[in-house]
């Protein structure tokens, strides 16, 4: 009995993982650079569908209308910060991209604070009331929230395999050259997916929130989980971050059983994914599913 | 002006207690141990180009392994201060060998684990380390403020000249050209190996140097240094003061831990204000403010001799 | 037997690079490496010289197996060996570059390797450039200034991947002069190009590669009018 709850929790949970990470791929894919700042992505939409909320919005309409301001907020960024030294192949860009979007994530967070105060905030949930499945509880928050990133990765999945921007994006991702030659926008498939990465996490955050309280510092925990998730699954493999994300909500929810020490157990519930995603770098640089990069 | 401008800065260093005392004083101590890490971690990231997550966690190493060694076992101040760079550099050798594959984001990330792997268990492990209350802690010296300082001064400056020693000698040059092309290096008899961890070590020794220094003077170890905040404030301080410039990324943090306190009125808002130095840095001086400022100062300085 | 290449295999992935490749070089020998592009000679250059290790088989240098060493170890024994995309130290200044080298051997001190440094630097013809940062470099120069930093050290065995591409016609003749000279003087030479014209010229044997696999191996003449080869380059493979 014990069994099912954690595991119907770790899969109500990992569907809200896999949103978060998808856009962490998703960048990784296209841009080649891993988003420092993925978690104050989530913490920017977690904030603005509280604001949305608090202003009396209906909460679908907060969720709906927060989704191209978090685009805008992502195309805005990858212009600013990150076209530039692209375009003009800088010399450390690889450096620098890591320097950029880590300062840029501190600096969010930091935002964050005096606008917000540091205190915890509840948005409120799209549905709040408990739901039973025979024995199974789980809560409405959470479902809800699972079920609108079950949606949102449906229309992301139909998107890239079968509109002709996702199927550009997808070439950008395999070869940004051949891409450019039969006449994609590589730069504009940048933004586009920088866009929607940020955007991916920031409907995360703003499905988050109700459960686990809006504060500056959410983005960070969730930040380091989507990194071992997307390294798990491999960088830029949508089907291996959908695995990982389950698979780490899983060990997250057992792996709390198995410290005998409640508090402790509780304690090092983040650290669960955190030696995973060490050890499997360590053993495996491309994740599970990735590609491993040709020697020069 | 090149060799002037570091000694004027030592001599102002050196008098510095006799003109400002308690308050700023104090300031001038942390600033140092800023000082160190930043210069240390911009050698790192910087010449060697393997930009490091994990120097926050290495001075919190050095912090709790000087505190828990003077606490229980009742060693002298400056032998765990020692002990706990030590202990540092073991875990800096454990980190540059994982990761002697690892270059960009992979590196990034591990490291970053790492870091966040080692202030959970340091919360967790309350039993050990009262969590995140934090240890309390003896001072150094009786808590002698100028000591402390001239202390803090002896170490950064024993930092400074043994790193700017190292990469003016020929491992400094191995080093950058690793960071140039990793297989060339290789092919041209450079043990890349080798010389990572010895990058790893040296760098993490000193982290954990000004850990432990930081801890005695302080009085007081806690989780809090190792957040990830806190690197991003190593980070900001290096960018701002020149990645490749181990004295410039020291004054960086001297400077901006002094803005710290200078901005009090802002409290809230001096973490974005540097958030905001630091992008505006990578994005228009990306080589550092100080080193552009610098160059302009010397171009300045010649016409202004020129004329005369 | 200098150099001893025995059932050499390399996969990446799902691509075979390298199978079951065995030859044997001797000392003094000048050895032209061709084949299609995709053959498979950057890749044994590359497991040669430590870059990669051999999925199976091993290679020999002398009475030492090199197949596991690094390529530092590699460089130690002697071998030393170019890039068919010069890969020098952009942000380092040539007079640096070439120091490196001698400066990992050990041997000579500071002073001598600056020296030695600036003797090399005249050879390579590139004095005015000797404290600009190599990234200012041309590409064929970037190709002389890899041969420089080969020769600050002098070892005995050579593996050049494309030395000709980009350089100037008027210098690739003295360039291959140069080569003919270090090779009478004693020196082993596996030299990689598409040039044929110098190939054919220079070499006193050729060895060819298709698709991974040995196809021939003797006197340029005898190669050249080989049946096999000449299918290797025309049918199906990218014409080299």
């Amino acid at each position: 009995m014990l069994f099912l709850s954690q595991l119907a929790n770790a899969l109500v949970i990992g569907t809200l993982y896999a949103l978060m990470s998808l856009g962490l791929s998703l960048i990784f894919g296209v841009l080649k650079l891993v988003n420092f700042a993925h978690g104050e992505a989530l913490m920017v939409g977690g904030y603005l569908f509280y604001v949305l909320a608090s202003l009396q919005l209906p909460l679908p309409l907060a969720l709906l209308f927060s989704t191209p301001l978090l685009f805008l907020f992502g195309v805005l960024l990858e212009r600013i910060f990150l076209r530039t030294p692209y375009q003009r192949k800088m010399a450390r860009y690889d450096e620098y991209v890591i320097l950029v979007t880590f300062a840029l994530g501190i600096f969010l967070q930091n935002l964050a604070f005096p606008i917000f105060g540091p205190y915890n905030r509840q948005a409120p949930s799209l549905f709040n009331r408990t739901i039973r499945l025979g024995e199974l509880i789980v809560g409405g928050d959470r479902m809800s929230g699972a079920l609108v990133s079950f949606a949102t990765i449906g229309i992301l999945i139909f998107f890239l395999y079968r509109t002709s921007l996702g199927k550009g994006l997808r070439a950008v991702a395999q070869n940004p050259g051949a891409a450019s030659i039969v006449g994609i926008k590589v730069l504009r498939m940048r933004s586009v997916a920088f866009g929607i990465g940020i955007t991916l996490a920031g409907v995360a955050g703003a499905l988050f929130g109700p459960i686990f309280l809006v504060n500056p510092e959410m983005g960070t925990s969730f930040a380091v989980k989507a990194f071992v998730i997307v390294v798990l699954g491999g960088m830029g493999s949508v089907k291996g971050t959908i695995f990982g994300a389950y698979g780490l909500a899983i060990v997250e929810s057992f792996g709390s059983i198995l410290l005998p020490d409640p508090t402790r157990s509780l304690a090092y519930k983040d650290a669960y994914g955190l030696l995973l995603l060490m050890l499997v770098l360590l053993v495996r640089p491309q994740g599970l599913f990735g590609e491993k990069e040709r020697p020069a | 002006m090149k060799g002037i401008f570091p000694a004027v800065l030592l001599i102002f260093a050196v008098l510095f207690p006799f003109l400002f005392r308690d308050y700023w004083l104090y300031v001038a101590t942390i600033s140092l141990y800023y000082a160190i890490l930043a210069s240390s971690w911009s050698m790192l990231a910087g010449h060697v180009g393997l930009i490091s997550f994990a120097h926050a966690a290495f001075a919190g190493i050095g912090a709790y392994t000087s505190a828990l060694l003077v606490i229980h076992q009742g060693l002298p101040v400056p032998v765990s201060v020692l002990v706990g760079a030590l202990v540092a550099a073991l875990f800096g050798l454990g980190i540059g060998a994982l990761t002697l594959r690892m270059r960009g984001p992979y590196l990034a990330l591990t490291t970053l684990g790492f870091s966040e792997l080692f202030r959970i268990s340091i919360t967790a492990e309350y039993g050990l380390t009262q969590g995140s209350i934090g240890l309390k802690v003896p001072l150094m010296i009786e808590g002698d403020r100028v000591l402390s300082y001239y202390t803090g001064l002896a170490l950064f400056v024993l930092t400074v000249v043994t790193l700017t020693g190292v990469l003016r000698s020929r491992v400094g040059l191995f080093l950058v050209a690793m960071r140039e092309d990793e297989d060339g290096a290789s092919t041209r008899g450079i043990n890349t190996v080798y010389y990572r961890l010895v990058a790893f070590v040296l760098t993490s020794a000193f982290a954990g140097l000004a850990g432990g220094f930081y801890a005695h003077v302080v009085g007081l170890v806690s989780p809090q240094m190792t957040r990830i905040g806190e690197m991003g404030l190593i980070l900001a301080m290096s960018v701002f003061g020149g990645l490749e410039s181990l004295l410039g990324a020291a004054l960086g943090a001297i400077i901006l831990q002094g803005l710290t306190e200078y901005l009090r009125i802002f409290t809230e808002w001096r973490l974005a204000i540097f958030g905001a130095l630091v992008l505006f840095t990578l994005k228009l001086a990306p080589e550092g403010v100080l080193p552009r400022a610098y160059v302009y100062a010397e171009r300045l300085l010649d016409r202004w001799l020129g004329r005369a | 037997m200098m150099l001893q290449i025995e059932e050499v295999t390399k996969h990446f992935g799902g691509l075979q690079a390298l199978s079951g490749v065995s030859i044997s070089f001797k000392a003094g020998e000048f050895v032209g490496l061709i084949g299609p592009n995709g053959s498979g000679k950057t890749t044994l250059i590359n497991c040669i010289s430590g870059l990669y290790r051999p999925d199976s088989g091993s290679i020999r240098f002398g009475h030492e197996t090199i197949s596991r060493l690094p390529p530092h170890g590699i460089y130690r024994l002697g071998i030393g060996r170019t890039f068919q995309i010069s890969k020098v130290f952009n942000r380092l200044t040539v007079l640096d570059n070439l120091r490196i080298p001698a400066l990992t051997e050990g041997k000579l001190h500071r002073r001598e390797v600056d020296g030695r440094s600036r003797e090399i630097l005249k050879q390579i013809k590139l004095q005015q450039h000797g404290s600009l940062n190599a990234e200012s470099l041309s590409g064929g120069q970037k190709k002389l200034l890899e041969l420089g930093m080969l020769m600050m050290t002098d070892p005995q065995f050579l593996l050049l991947d494309e030395p000709f591409a980009g350089v100037h016609p008027e210098l690739k003749s003295q360039l291959e002069d140069y080569l003919c000279q270090l090779n009478r003087n004693g020196k082993t030479i596996i030299l990689v190009s598409h040039e044929m014209s110098s190939i054919f010229r220079i070499c006193q044997r050729l060895v060819v590669l298709d698709h991974g696999v040995l196809v021939t191996d003797g006197p340029p003449e005898a190669v050249r009018s080989d049946e096999r080869v000449i299918n290797a380059y025309l049918g199906g493979a990218v014409e080299a």
